[in-house]
């Protein structure tokens, strides 16, 4: 290594001096002044450098970032407050989907109600339950109603919501095919009538308490519809 | 936030909050900026404190966000490089033995060294880093950082010396 290796080194590195260095500096008079030059200069200048840092420097940033770390945690509580307004919103528009959808029913005569009913039921026409009558008229105690009479073998009974309020979906068995009762509680008609849409025909009955449909196929029995109409209308009572 | 985050974060700022606001102040030259620019510092090392996973980094991850910090503040881009032979042809003959007790002067010199040379020269000073060191923080040349630091040295040298002689013939 010579003089203007060292010099570079020196000059750029002043604090790294490697045993190459420090060899050549025992054994050259003008490198070692110049070391000794450059020493006591980097200490000058690391003097000057070390300015005073202003009290309590370290108790503002650690305060600083605390505060902002409470802001953090009360923005990120209203992000989860949005979150949670979201999620309140969707299911709000998802609920009043379902009720547009209540209000498109409305829009639909009850004959056609009726038949979108069953249809998008049709699984409880392959039912075969076998219900009995006292079970049936359990189920329809809380419509104010119940068969004296049996009216055929029931396949199938359930609760389910028809339009305005809940009604009674009850499967019926014929000769060689099936009919489907629709108990509709509060669906007021003046008189029978009847309707017939796609694959299925509606007859509507007036009750006291609202009104019962007889939903079959329409190129069905016409005998076994003739016979449950006039089977409900002697065995229907209403409590 | 984790207890253990946190403390991290205090043993960062108690260990080397001073140093680098020393390096801010000779950045930034007022005492509120320097400040405003380690505030700013140590906001972003704690949102990416996950990042650090080697305490012997913490330091020059510190003085690299800071560096940052400042550069943006002062819309600074990326200097030239410099070439390492720019060095020799000046090298030999220059002497370090000017006055250089009065504090005073040598901090008005600072002021007056272009910034990118005060930058190098302080990560060495203060930080204690080499050449090699500060290029890898930098993301430069390490010719570039010797030239510069070299070229800061001779400035600060020049200005002390013209400085020593002004006294001595107003004197």
């Amino acid at each position: 290594m010579n003089c203007i290796d060292v010099h570079r080194k020196l000059a750029t590195d002043p604090a790294n001096r490697d045993e190459a260095v420090i060899t050549h500096l025992e054994q050259c008079s003008a490198c070692s002044s110049f070391a000794k030059s450059i020493d006591q200069f980097d200490n000058s200048l690391l003097n000057a450098a070390n300015v005073d840092v202003p009290d309590g420097l370290v108790e503002r940033i650690l305060l600083k970032q605390s505060f902002k770390q409470q802001r953090y945690q009360r923005n990120n509580r209203f992000k989860f407050y949005g979150l949670v307004a979201s999620i309140i919103l969707v299911v709000g528009v998802s609920l009043n989907l379902k009720n547009f959808n209540i209000i498109l029913n409305h829009t639909l005569s009850l004959e056609e109600v009726a038949i979108n009913h069953v249809t998008s039921e049709i699984d409880h026409l392959h039912e075969k339950k076998n219900i009995q009558l006292a079970k049936l008229n359990t189920m329809l105690q809380p419509f104010n109603l119940k068969f004296k009479n049996k009216i055929g073998q029931i396949n199938y009974a359930g609760s389910c919501p028809i339009r305005k309020s809940r009604g009674v979906h009850i499967v019926v068995q014929g000769e060689k095919e099936t009919a489907t009762l629709l108990v509709m509680p509060g669906e007021y008609i003046q008189s029978r009538k009847s309707h017939t849409k796609g694959d299925f025909t509606t007859t509507l009955l007036p009750t006291d308490n609202g009104s019962i449909a007889i939903v079959s196929n329409k190129n069905g029995e016409a005998e076994f519809v003739k016979e449950l109409e006039k089977d409900l209308k002697n065995s229907i009572h209403f409590i | 936030m984790s207890n253990n985050k946190q403390q991290t974060f205090e043993n960062l700022v108690r260990a080397y909050s001073s140093e680098l606001y020393r390096f801010a102040y000779w950045q930034c030259k007022n005492k509120d900026l320097a400040e405003d620019m380690l505030q700013e510092c140590f906001t972003r090392a704690w949102k990416s404190l996950h990042k650090l996973d080697d305490e012997n980094a913490a330091r020059a991850w510190l003085y690299t966000i800071l560096r940052r910090e400042i550069a943006r503040h002062f819309g600074r881009k990326q200097s030239d490089e410099l070439s390492l032979e720019e060095i020799d042809l000046e090298l030999l003959g220059t002497q370090y033995n000017c006055n250089v007790s009065d504090e005073i002067n040598l901090r008005q010199a600072f002021d007056k060294v272009p910034t990118d040379y005060r930058e190098a020269l302080m990560l060495q000073v203060l930080g204690g880093y080499t050449c090699d060191e500060i290029a890898e923080m930098t993301g430069s040349k390490v010719g570039t950082i010797m030239t510069r630091v070299f070229r800061a040295r001779q400035k600060l040298r020049q200005l002390l010396t013209r400085n020593t002689h002004h006294s001595v013939n107003t004197q």
